[in-house]
Formats: C-alpha cells, sequence, structure tokens
C-alpha cells in the first residue's frame, strides 16, 4: 500500500469509528464503564407502609398470577438478575397460602408461588423474606422477643416446605432493618445469626442477605471489623439514604470506601449497595413515595460503584415501570425512571436501538 | 532559543511556587472520621474551628484542640456575634457553649434529632435547618419555627440556609427554594422557576448581589428575577452536583463538589 492509501485508509478508517461513536452513543449519556448497572432490587407484594406505598399498593392487590410473571419478566429484560422480597407476612396476615396466619384476599391466591415460578423461568435469584410475622415498627421486639423469634422460625419452615424447591429459591433476606450506631450491636448479631444458623438449616447452601441502615454513622475501625467478624450473613447491601434525605447524592463514597476496607479485613460478608431510588412526594416518612430523577440516581451509581460488588435499588415495583406494562404498578413517572435507566443501560452495553 | 525555554521554565516554577500555597491539614493520620469535615468557621481572634465527623476542634498554632463532647457526629458549626460556640449534631439536637464551658443542649432551636445547618442573618439572629422539623430562628428575643404546614418551606428537611444584603432568607430543602423576606415567603421549584433540581443543596450571594444556588442536577444564578443555569454539558462544571459555594474577598465564587473544586472570577 502506497503511502496515500495508506492516509486514504486510515482516515476513512477514523471517519467510520467517528460515525459509529456519534450513532452509538447519541443518547445524552455518554458510556461510562466505571459505573455499575443495577443487577437487583427489593421487591414486594405489598408496601408495608400504606402513605408511602400511596401510587402503587392499589394495584399490586389486584394483580393476577400472569402479571406478576409478567412483572418478574420486565425486571429481568431490565438486566437485573436479584430479588429482595422484603416480606412473606405482615400486620397479621400472609402473602402465600398458610397455616400460621390468614392470607391477604388478593386477586392472585398465592403470589409467592407465582413470582418464584415466574423467576424459575427467567433465571432470577429470590432472597425470600423471613419476616415481618409482628410488628415491623417495633424493630427491637422483632429481635428479641422469643415467641415472635419461634413463630418466624415456623414460618420460616413452611416457606421452605412449600417454595425451597424453587431454583430461584437463592437463599433469605431478614427484613428486620438493622440501624448502625458506631457499630454492629450484639443485638442484631444474636438476631442475624440465629436467623442463618435456621436459615441453612432449611436451605443448606443458601445465600443470606441483610441491609443495614445507618450506613453513615457506622465508625470503621478494629471494633467494627471485629463485629463484622463475628456476624454471619454471606451478604450486607447497606442503605445509601439519599431518598430519605439523609444523605446528599453523590457524598456517599466515603462511607463505602471505609466499609469496603473493613469487609475486606472482615473477609467475612459480601459488600453491596442498596440505593435509594425514590423520593417522598412531601414530607420525608410522612408522604408518598415517587420515582427520583434518574440524574439523581445516576450519581448515586457512580459514587459507590467503585467500592461495592453490586448495586441493588429500593426499588423496581412502584418507582419503575415498562411503559405500556401490562403489570403496571406505580406513579406515571414511573416510566420516566424506566426509560431513562434503560437508555443509559443500552449506552453502557453498546446496544443500538 | 534554548536560554528562552529555560527562562520561561524558571519564571514558571517561580510563579507556581510562589501562588501555589495548598495546605492539607488531617486530624489524624489514616482514614479516620476525625479528619471528615463538614463545616469550618472563624472565632473573633482569626482562629479556625471545624465540625467533623468525629467532634469539634479548633486551631491552635499547629494543633487541633478537640473542644466540648468527644464521637458525635457534628453537621455544622457557627459562632455567633456573642463568641458562643452553636454545634448542629447529626442525631444529636442543637448544643451551644462558650469556649471553656461545658455544652449545653439547646432544644428549643431545634425541632428535630438532627440538625444541618446553623447561620445567622444579617442582623446575627440564627436560623438553624433540621433533617425533617424545618427551621429555627431567634429573632432576638424568641425561637420561631417554621415548617411546610406554616407555607413557608418546600419540605421540612434543610440542606442549606443563606442570608442576602436585604437580610431575606434563603432556605434549600429538597422540594425546592424557600425565600423569607421577614413578612412573606416564596417557593421556587422546578415547576414554577428554571431551577434546574428540587434538591437544593448549597446557596451564597456574591458582592454583586447573585444568588448562586447548587442543586444536585446543576448551578444556578438568580439576581432579581433574572436566572441563568450552569451545567455540565457547558463545561463549566466538572459535575451538575453542587455540594458548596463560597465567595471570597475577590468575589471569586468557588464551587464544592464531589468532583473537586471549581472557581469562578465572576465576570
Amino acid at each position: 500500500m502506497d503511502r496515500r492509501k495508506f492516509i486514504q485508509t486510515c482516515g476513512l478508517t477514523i471517519a467510520s469509528m467517528y460515525l459509529f461513536n456519534q450513532t452509538t452513543f447519541a443518547s445524552e449519556f455518554k458510556r461510562n464503564p466505571a459505573i455499575k448497572p443495577i443487577v437487583g432490587s427489593w421487591f414486594e407484594f405489598m408496601h408495608h407502609n400504606a402513605v408511602e406505598g400511596t401510587y402503587w399498593n392499589p394495584a399490586l392487590k389486584e394483580f393476577t398470577t400472569e402479571q406478576w410473571r409478567l412483572k418478574v419478566k420486565e425486571i429481568s429484560e431490565a438486566g437485573m438478575e436479584y430479588l429482595v422480597l422484603l416480606s412473606v407476612a405482615d400486620s397479621g396476615k400472609t402473602f402465600y397460602p398458610s397455616k400460621l396466619q390468614p392470607r391477604y384476599d388478593f386477586v392472585c391466591d398465592d403470589p409467592l408461588e407465582a413470582v418464584l415460578s415466574a423467576a424459575d423461568e427467567y433465571g432470577i435469584k429470590f432472597f425470600v423474606s423471613n419476616d415481618f410475622w409482628g410488628d415491623y415498627r417495633n424493630v427491637e421486639k422483632m429481635m428479641i422477643d422469643t415467641e415472635i423469634a419461634k413463630l418466624r422460625e415456623k414460618g420460616m419452615e413452611e416457606v421452605a416446605g412449600k417454595y425451597g424447591h424453587h431454583k430461584s429459591f437463592y437463599g433469605w433476606y431478614f427484613p428486620n432493618e438493622t440501624g448502625i450506631h458506631n457499630t454492629i450491636d450484639e443485638m442484631t448479631i444474636n438476631y442475624v445469626n440465629a436467623c442463618s444458623r435456621k436459615a441453612r438449616k432449611l436451605i443448606p447452601g443458601c445465600t443470606n442477605l441483610i441491609a443495614p441502615y445507618g450506613t453513615k454513622t457506622i465508625r470503621v475501625n478494629d471494633q467494627y471489623i471485629k463485629q463484622l467478624e463475628r456476624l454471619d450473613i454471606d451478604i450486607m447491601a447497606y442503605q445509601d439514604e439519599v431518598g430519605v434525605n439523609k444523605t446528599k447524592a453523590g457524598t456517599a463514597a466515603r462511607y463505602y470506601e471505609a466499609l469496603y476496607k473493613a469487609h475486606e479485613k472482615a473477609g467475612r460478608a459480601r459488600l453491596w449497595a442498596d440505593i435509594e431510588v425514590f423520593r417522598f412526594e412531601e414530607e420525608v416518612y410522612k408522604s408518598a413515595l415517587l420515582p427520583a430523577r434518574f440524574e439523581r440516581v445516576l450519581k448515586q451509581m457512580e459514587d459507590i460503584s467503585p467500592y461495592v460488588e453490586n448495586i441493588l435499588i429500593y426499588q423496581y415495583i412502584g418507582m419503575m415501570n415498562k411503559p405500556g406494562s401490562e403489570a403496571f404498578a406505580g406513579h406515571e413517572s414511573s416510566t420516566t425512571l424506566y426509560m431513562d435507566y434503560m437508555n443509559w443501560l443500552d449506552v453502557q452495553n453498546e446496544i443500538i436501538r | 532559543m534554548k536560554k528562552n525555554i529555560w527562562i520561561f521554565f524558571l519564571v514558571m516554577f517561580t510563579c507556581t511556587s510562589v501562588f501555589a500555597q495548598w495546605k492539607n491539614y488531617k486530624i489524624e493520620n489514616g482514614q479516620s472520621p476525625k479528619n471528615d469535615v463538614r463545616s469550618i468557621c472563624f472565632d473573633r481572634e482569626g482562629k479556625m474551628w471545624i465540625g467533623t465527623w468525629y467532634g469539634v476542634y479548633k486551631q491552635e498554632s499547629d494543633q487541633w484542640l478537640i473542644q466540648g463532647v468527644e464521637n458525635i457526629y457534628v453537621n455544622t458549626v457557627f459562632i455567633d456575634y456573642t463568641s458562643t460556640l452553636w454545634v448542629g449534631i447529626w442525631g444529636g439536637g442543637v448544643y451551644k457553649g462558650k469556649e471553656g464551658e461545658e455544652w449545653k443542649q439547646a432544644k428549643e432551636a431545634c425541632q428535630s434529632v438532627s440538625a444541618n445547618i446553623i447561620t445567622a442573618d444579617r442582623k446575627g439572629n440564627l436560623w438553624i435547618g433540621t433533617f425533617d422539623g424545618g427551621v429555627t430562628h431567634f429573632n432576638g428575643k424568641k425561637w420561631i419555627s417554621y415548617k411546610t404546614g406554616d407555607g413557608a418551606l418546600g419540605d421540612n428537611s434543610v440542606q442549606t440556609i443563606f442570608s442576602d444584603s436585604k437580610n431575606r432568607i434563603w432556605i434549600g430543602t429538597n422540594h425546592g427554594l424557600s425565600m423569607f423576606d421577614g413578612k412573606t415567603w416564596t417557593l421556587f421549584n422546578e415547576t414554577n422557576s428554571p431551577l434546574p433540581d428540587n434538591d437544593v443543596y448549597s446557596l451564597c450571594v456574591d458582592n454583586k448581589d447573585n444568588l448562586w444556588i447548587g442543586t444536585c442536577n446543576g448551578l444556578a444564578k438568580l439576581n432579581g428575577k433574572k436566572w441563568k443555569i450552569y451545567k455540565k454539558e457547558t463545561g463549566k462544571l466538572p459535575t451538575d452536583l453542587v455540594i458548596s459555594i463560597a465567595v471570597d474577598a475577590k468575589d471569586n465564587i468557588w464551587f464544592g463538589t464531589n468532583k473537586g473544586v471549581t472557581v469562578y472570577n465572576g465576570k
């Protein structure tokens, strides 16, 4: 090849690459491999706080088995592979046919069976909740009361017996929220370790998860590392607390960086994140949850990506909906968050639509 | 030619040496909440006080001396015109005390378990913004509480407060920007103004009476009724997330972001 042809070829190649990039990245987002995608979400049959769940609780009650299947399919198509079920019971009623408490009178007889079957089909891994058999608001009582603990264990036995055969039954989620102030307290260690013991007896090889809050008030030091070593849990998905206005978006990295080092040293629980993709319609904790703007969510993701193994969100249900979904549950703005995230994901995955 | 290049580098080196006067301070070596500085203020003697995620420190020569209670989560520190130190604590409310005295909790000053910001207006009267209890103001005689229900605030989660030259109070919340002129409240949000985002994280007024508004999703400048929006795409900022803003004596405006500091000369 002579010099002129060589230069022409190089020029054409560069121009082609430029045009390809222009086409690929026509979206407002730029590809950034350093940002981890959302690989999972919390999941629920009913939001435990009625005011917060204003925009999706009524729809979930009416969901058919097919709609639950569609919802799981939709989540899977959004690239998510983990779902964390918040609760199998709430306020004295269950979300599956149980001998322990009466069932919620929802259109779908057995939502738990519906979603686990769908998860089998779509390759989703479920962390199945082992509570709320008592009043979730009284966290301390939920953790230490022996009668509640007995009921919880019976519940776990029942759930494992009925649904443990599903290949999507990946592990358990212990939903009594562990607030960490300074360090992990003894009450939490005892509660989590007891739950883990029972969980492994029932489903050997299961992977178990907790999601502590109070992330910014953790004192990451030798004492914390010792407590981590004593805590029998596989995954800790710390809440970033941006949605509840406790932390400004883009400023949580310092906490996760410190936690990354602590978890490395302790060598036990894996470090995941639970980022909040919601905002309050009015007052914090006293009004309905609405989807956050994706620009904010992206900042949350970018901020902590270097330090966590996986990013989960709170939560897909209610906050994200595929436009035109037959299993729609949530405020109309949930389609915006869905579309913005999917557009970003396409750019990340270099997919041209 | 070679000689000129050497002179050029010599001049550059000299300039860099003369003007580059950044110095990093650490309370403790390594990663520590003591180095996690949330707030800075100066007393009448020009001594620096800092609020960290472990406690309050005062700079004395090359030493940092812990003040008051240790192992607390300090969000904000402020020294008022009577030299009283006010400390806003995450999960602890507001404490006050003069140097050398034991701190006392100022329950009436904080309608929440957590205080995010303590500052004063142009008359020296205190304004305290909380996590979920709105704003509390000392009018020289008594404490007055303002909340969303009063039609005053975007919401009760107050992120920042600033007083302008007309002694109007600007309050950044998670539901927009509120302004109080002493009689009436005005709310600016994404719906009724060009505010780029309802999460207002930082505020400052420059010497030209421009109000600079740092949000979760862009920077805004407001003067009278005239808005100007600055976004990352315009190449002015490294990110749309503006966490803090300050103006120096030469009217340079400094923007603190999670991707570094940006300075604008105001021209």
